[in-house]
């Protein structure tokens, strides 16, 4: 249906139609009014004039009547008519003579009662004359009548007179009226012009250049709004400028984006209809280049699957993803939408397979993000990739890492059986060497004693040096044994007062050490796992060692306590020793490597090791620091693992 | 529009002259109530007239202007004389005149009112003649031995009297009584006259003989109206009955006492 266009009335036509309108009708009412007030005062006036001589007329006539006075009658009459506006009078006796008449008789008058006088006048304004019929009365006798005719042109006069003069003024003050509001209208569409054409040209022209008329009133203002919301409208177009710009940019970033990844991306409303997708989407889909997926529930292409209900596929293990797991029943991608949408949190699977246009199924990795549109979840992306070769590879992968187990399986097994034939072979070379060794330090004993005559000193001195060396080489076979004895001893894990242990060992040095020289402080309740042999010999060595590399120190200070580090308990023995440089840190867990000459600090080096060794077999962690001159702390942790690994 | 003059038919209208004794107000409303009963009976409406005062009066009665004739009985008699008009009926009550003075005033006969002022309601009224009467019996002349002041009314002569102005008053006896109360000076009579019929009614000698009668018949009838009792004994004049020649040509002397006057 075609619309009318509505007529163009100008504002000033419809202010000043108004304005007549308006002032025509009050104006019509005022006069109207006036009129009526007029009238009103004429007849009230006419009234009570008529009641006020009547009954003073009716006094005097009425006995002059009686009394047949026509002297008297006429000089009232005469009065009357002279003083009181009556254009004619008559008296009459009661059988209707006339007595006396006076002023012109008009016949064709209205005939009045008394009391109909003033709603007379005012029903009929143009009557000229009215005419009123009173009784005279005495002592309520009716003694004769008065006629009386009254002139009344006056008040239709004055009314007309009053509505002339008030339609006069009426009609002056609209056609004032009119002039005025015509140039206030003209000025007032004037200024609005000059602001239509100004608005009009928004944006392409110059609005600060038409706004600068100045009024001073409301259009003033009006245009000062105008040119601030033009200003303001400019500000907003140059940013929403921007923003478009920078929108379109993002947009060409996106898409972009979307179209640059290998990633399925596409959108999808609640009930599962595609609302936009990547290209990557349509390719991972099998779909035309230029194919539309738009509004097609695209997760019908998709269905839960076991990962070898399809040949060669298999989902990765391992990996743990960042999404919540759903559980997904046969329906899994509607599940996985549903919850998506009920939940407003993302959900990932790798359980899903999509079909291609040509029917084929492959895997993907599936994440679905829910679209948030304030509070309430709108839709939702779903991204996917397909995950076909990643399947292979982890299942080559896979293969791969089962051969080189059984690889490395065969050869530990190969390494363990040699090391066990090496440590076997070592300790019975060190076993088997202890009784030569014996031997000839006993030898060389006997040797010194008896031949001690006979050789010379120098002689003597180097069967000394023989019996030393074999001391120190019985020294040496027993420290190997020991480190070997370690290795070999199957661990029997128990819980071992350390506190207990440390001070029954310091009980036992007692009386070779200097308990006045040699400071040891040991932490009460230390309580830690282990087998009780090798953690005693783990603390055996540690307090020896401390005992001896501070044996140079005035007062020797031993520390044997527990501390935490990174929330684990950390046991330690320190002292305040010669210390080392702690460059040679790593040297010093190896067997027979010592930091210092034996000369200064006699043993084996094999201390340390042994320490190392306890602690491995615990499956425990030992490390030393240590300052020159200042002394060395080791500290160590034992773990308390279900089975004890063999050495190997 | 209604034409001007709503005069409509009337039956024949009984012009009733009163003497005017009184103002014509007090005279309408006096006579009004008999007036109306008279019309009851009549079953036609009366037109009561008076004059400006009693010469006139007596002149349009001789002159015949009135079908009934309500007057003191001097100038019925005499209107009888002139104009032939019939006596009806007459009032049965006499009346009295009488002379007043203030109470504090020394007079005590009336031969003490030598050379004094009097009031009197007008020369002609039955009263003043009927005073003046009096005054001649006790030998003053009252055109010479008192100076008379005619009033127009009963009321004024005794007002005059209230306000100083005369000496004495002649009015009808017992209208000071009725008056008495409102007024602030004290009277007292001094002397009453003879007793005489207040009024009579006459008709007009153009009226038939069976009119004559029949307004005759209503005149007597308002004698025993019942809703004129009460009229009548607060007026006193009593009730309308028919005079006996006698007493008609009682009232003789009077109408020549008018006469005289008249020619004086």
């Amino acid at each position: 249906m075609r619309l009318l266009k509505p007529v163009f009335i100008p504002l000033r036509l419809k202010l000043l139609a108004a304005a007549m309108v308006v002032e025509v009708v009050m104006l019509g009412i005022l006069v109207w009014n006036a009129v009526r007030l007029n009238q009103e005062s004429l007849v009230t006036q006419t009234q009570y004039r008529i009641e006020e001589v009547l009954p003073l007329l009716n006094a005097s006539l009425a006995a002059a009547v009686v009394n047949e006075d026509m002297a008297l009658i006429q000089e009232l009459l005469d009065q009357l008519v002279r003083d009181s506006g009556f254009a004619y009078i008559a008296v009459y006796e009661v059988d209707e003579n006339l007595i006396r008449d006076h002023g012109e008789r008009i016949n064709e008058v209205r005939l009045l009662s008394l009391a109909e006088l003033a709603d007379g006048i005012r029903q009929d304004n143009t009557l000229d004359r009215i005419a009123l019929d009173v009784p005279l009365l005495i002592a309520q006798r009716r003694v004769g009548r008065l006629y009386l005719q009254l002139n009344t042109h006056f008040i239709g006069n004055a009314i007309a007179s009053v509505a002339k003069q008030g339609t006069a003024i009426a009609v002056f003050e609209v056609l004032l009226t009119a002039i005025l509001l015509s140039v206030l209208g003209f000025t007032l569409t004037r200024h609005l012009n000059v602001l239509t054409k100004a608005v009009r040209g928004l944006p392409a022209t110059r609005p600060e250049l038409s706004l600068t008329q100045n009024s001073n009133d409301e259009i003033g203002v009006l245009s000062d709004a105008l040119r601030g919301m033009v200003d303001e409208l400019s500000l907003h177009e140059r940013h929403r400028d921007n923003i478009e710009q920078a929108l379109r940019e993002r947009e060409q970033q996106i898409n972009l984006l979307l179209n640059s990844t290998a990633e399925a991306i596409v959108g999808l409303d609640r009930e599962g209809c595609c609302t936009f997708f990547n290209r990557a989407c349509l390719n991972l889909l099998g779909d035309a280049p230029h194919g539309n997926l738009l509004g097609q529930p695209i997760l019908k292409r998709c269905k839960l699957a076991a990962k070898d209900e399809f040949s060669g596929a298999e989902c990765s293990e391992g990996s743990e993803p960042a999404f919540s797991v759903p559980k997904l029943s046969e329906n899994g991608p509607a599940d996985l939408l549903r919850q998506t949408l009920e939940q407003g949190q993302g959900l990932h699977s790798d359980q899903l397979y999509f079909q291609r246009r040509d029917n084929s199924w492959f895997p993907v990795e599936c994440w679905f993000y829910p679209v948030m549109d304030g509070v309430h979840v709108s839709g939702a992306v779903v991204t996917f990739i397909d995950i076909s070769e990643r399947q292979k590879t982890e299942n080559e992968l896979n293969d791969y890492r089962r051969h080189l187990e059984k690889l490395v399986d065969e050869r530990t097994k190969a390494l363990l059986s040699s090391n066990r034939e090496l440590q076997s072979y070592s300790y019975s070379i060190a076993h088997d060497l202890r009784s030569p060794v014996r031997a000839i330090i006993g030898f060389s004993q006997i040797l010194q004693a008896e031949a001690r005559d006979k050789l010379s000193s120098t002689q003597m001195q180097e069967l000394q040096r023989v019996i030393n060396a074999g001391k120190r080489m019985s020294l040496l076979i027993d420290d190997i044994l020991e480190l070997s004895k370690i290795n070999r001893t199957a661990i029997q894990p128990k819980s071992v007062d350390l506190t207990t242990l440390a001070h029954g060992i310091l009980d036992e040095w007692g009386r070779a050490l200097n308990t006045d020289r040699v400071q040891c402080q040991i932490e009460p309740g230390m309580l830690v796992e282990g087998d009780a042999r090798l953690v005693d010999l783990l603390i055996r060595n540690l307090l020896s060692n401390a005992i001896k590399y501070s044996s140079k120190t005035e007062i020797a200070r031993i520390r044997v306590g527990k501390t935490t580090i990174n929330g684990e308990i950390v046991y330690f023995v320190a002292d305040n020793g010669v210390g080392f440089d702690m460059r040679f840190a790593d040297k010093v867990f190896q067997p027979f490597q010592r930091l210092h000459r034996e000369a200064e600090f006699e043993g084996t080096g094999v201390g340390l090791a042994i320490a190392r060794r306890v602690v491995d077999r615990h499956l425990g962690r030992i490390w030393i620091e240590s300052k020159i001159a200042e002394g060395t702390t080791v500290y160590f942790t034992l773990v308390k693992p279900a089975v004890y690994p063999l050495a190997v | 529009m209604e034409t001007a003059d709503a005069g409509s038919p009337t039956p024949h209208v009984l012009r009733a002259g009163l003497i005017p004794y009184l103002s014509p107000g007090a005279l309408i409303k006096t006579w009004s109530p008999f007036v109306t009963r008279l019309e009851h009976y009549l079953q036609q409406p009366i037109m009561m007239k008076s004059a400006p005062n009693f010469p006139t009066f007596i002149q349009r009665a001789s002159a015949g202007r009135y079908d009934l004739l309500m007057v003191a009985p001097h100038i019925g008699i005499l209107a009888k004389r002139r104009a032939h008009y019939r006596i009806a009926v007459g009032f049965g009550n006499p009346a009295v005149g009488e002379v007043l003075v203030r109470a504090d005033s020394p007079y005590r006969q009336l031969e003490s009112l030598r050379g004094l002022e009097l009031s009197a309601p007008a020369n002609t009224t039955l009263v003043s003649i009927m005073g003046e009467a009096l005054l001649q019996q006790q030998g003053l002349d009252p055109q010479r031995d008192v100076r008379m002041h005619y009033t127009g009314s009963h009321n004024n002569a005794i007002l005059a009297l209230q306000s100083g102005k005369v000496d004495a008053a002649i009015v009808i006896s017992g209208l000071y009584a009725r008056m008495a109360a409102t007024l602030p000076v004290k009277l007292r009579s001094l002397a009453v006259t003879a007793p005489v019929l207040p009024a009579i009614i006459l008709t007009h000698p153009a009226l038939s003989q069976a009119e004559h009668q029949r307004i005759q018949q209503a005149l007597l009838a308002t004698a025993k109206d019942p809703m004129l009792g009460e009229y009548f004994l607060q007026q006193g004049f009593g009730v309308p009955r028919l005079l006996t020649p006698a007493e008609i040509q009682a009232f003789d002397p009077l109408v020549d006492l008018l006469l005289a006057r008249e020619n004086r």
